[in-house]
């Protein structure tokens, strides 16, 4: 007989994104992002808790890029994390190389330490693979539909205790026009599963992109 | 109340007029699927060169007007075929290996390439032949130029001009003048990248 573990937690919410980009002279950017987390239900041992809305936090990120390559970037920067009662502190730092070819594959290693009074520093490497296929046709064009695939794996350490969170995210795209996309998908997170308490956060996520140009 | 605040913010970006600028590129490709809704004209030409369904149909319209192309492997090479509405071949080009192109030539085509450039390297050959149906199709399976054709050479390269680094698009005469240069402009990827 093997010990069967018990059932990962489960988790789901809804996750609006609002991004603006800002491409700058010389390959500069400037990247803006608001999200916030909202719970809609969280597996507990008592079920008459485990529905209902609960606000968890917003995240402010503010990042400065630069283009170093024809297909390379290199982007710094930080994020403010606002829960009740709490602020946390995030820096950034992230490289990102892009593949061209019949799809788009954009490939992201970063790092980034997170600060907050009430826990030990976090510190993470990470690695996402994001991909883009365009429904209609081999290139993305305005009013046409996508679909993504972002995969990231996340090493963390906080306190002395390693972590490894492993996102899994099919989205479904709307190129409005150049400027304006809107996304809707699941933002699938799995976490903790080195130290046998699983849990599985699902979110619903609503992205917004613009994209503006002052080259 | 603040929690609706939080929710909605995002929304509310939708809320800014989603216009785009008038002066702004219009393109637009997509797969035609129904090869009953190509030009006949357009089906019997490459027929004549690719037979069976490992044809891909293209439609493209811009500001210039709508055009429809056909993509197909061919004797190991890459082939796009343009034609207008009315099915009237445009041009044909194909993927060439560099040392596919007239030593001669090549010559040119890299002299001029560096008094343009610092510094540059191919990523693709291109061959375009324009011409009347009979002497294009004749020029496609010589492999040559045949009749009265004219020939272009479309080059992607990765060059470096005042200090930047970019993919540029350059046609050559098949004489190896250049005749033309254009800086390809990556299409936005915050989507994938932030």
């Amino acid at each position: 007989m093997y010990y069967v573990n018990a059932q990962p937690q489960l988790n789901v919410g809804i996750l609006p994104s609002a991004n603006v980009n800002l491409k700058l002279q010389r390959g500069w950017e400037l990247n803006i992002k608001y999200e916030s987390r909202h719970f809609i239900y969280q597996e507990s041992q008592n079920p008459e808790d485990q529905f209902g809305y609960d606000y968890a936090l917003s995240d402010f990120t503010f990042l400065a890029g630069k283009k170093v390559g024809i297909n390379n970037k290199v982007i710094g920067g930080f994020m403010l994390r606002t829960e009740e009662g709490s602020v946390a502190y995030r820096s950034i730092q992230q490289f990102i190389f892009s593949t061209s070819g019949r799809f788009r594959i954009v490939h992201r290693i970063s790092t980034d330490q997170t600060f907050s009074s009430e826990e030990d520093t976090e510190f993470r490497l990470r690695y996402r693979i994001s991909s883009e296929f365009p429904l209609d046709g081999e290139k993305l064009d305005a009013h046409e539909f996508y679909f993504k695939f972002n995969n990231e794996y996340l090493n963390g350490i906080q306190g002395g205790r390693y972590d490894l969170e492993i996102r899994i995210i099919p989205l479904l795209g709307y190129m409005i026009n150049s400027k304006h996309k809107i996304e809707i998908g699941l933002d699938n997170r799995i976490d903790s599963f080195l130290n046998q308490e699983t849990q599985v956060t699902s979110w619903i996520a609503l992205n917004w992109f613009l994209s503006l140009n002052n080259e | 109340m603040t929690n609706i605040v939080r929710f909605a913010i995002p929304l509310l970006f939708f809320l800014i007029p989603i216009r785009s600028n008038a002066q702004e590129k219009f393109e637009k490709e997509s797969r035609v699927l129904d090869v009953e809704l190509i030009p006949g004209k357009a089906r019997l030409f490459v027929d004549s060169l690719r037979q069976g369904n490992r044809v891909k149909w293209y439609k493209e319209e811009s500001q210039t007007g709508i055009s429809v192309e056909a993509k197909f492997r061919l004797n190991k090479r890459m082939y796009s075929v343009e034609f207008d509405t009315l099915g009237r071949l445009q041009d044909v080009e194909v993927v060439i290996a560099k040392n596919e192109v007239n030593p001669i030539v090549l010559h040119t085509i890299e002299f001029h390439l560096d008094s343009l450039f610092t510094t540059w390297n191919f990523q693709k050959i291109q061959m375009q032949y324009k011409g009347v149906d009979e002497d294009v199709l004749k020029s496609i399976k010589g492999h040559k130029p045949t009749g009265n054709v004219s020939t272009y050479y479309e080059i992607v390269l990765k060059g470096r001009m005042n200090s930047l680094k970019n993919l540029y698009e350059v046609t050559v005469t098949d004489g190896g003048e250049i005749i033309y240069v254009k800086e390809i402009v990556d299409k936005p990827a915050e989507h994938l990248e932030y």
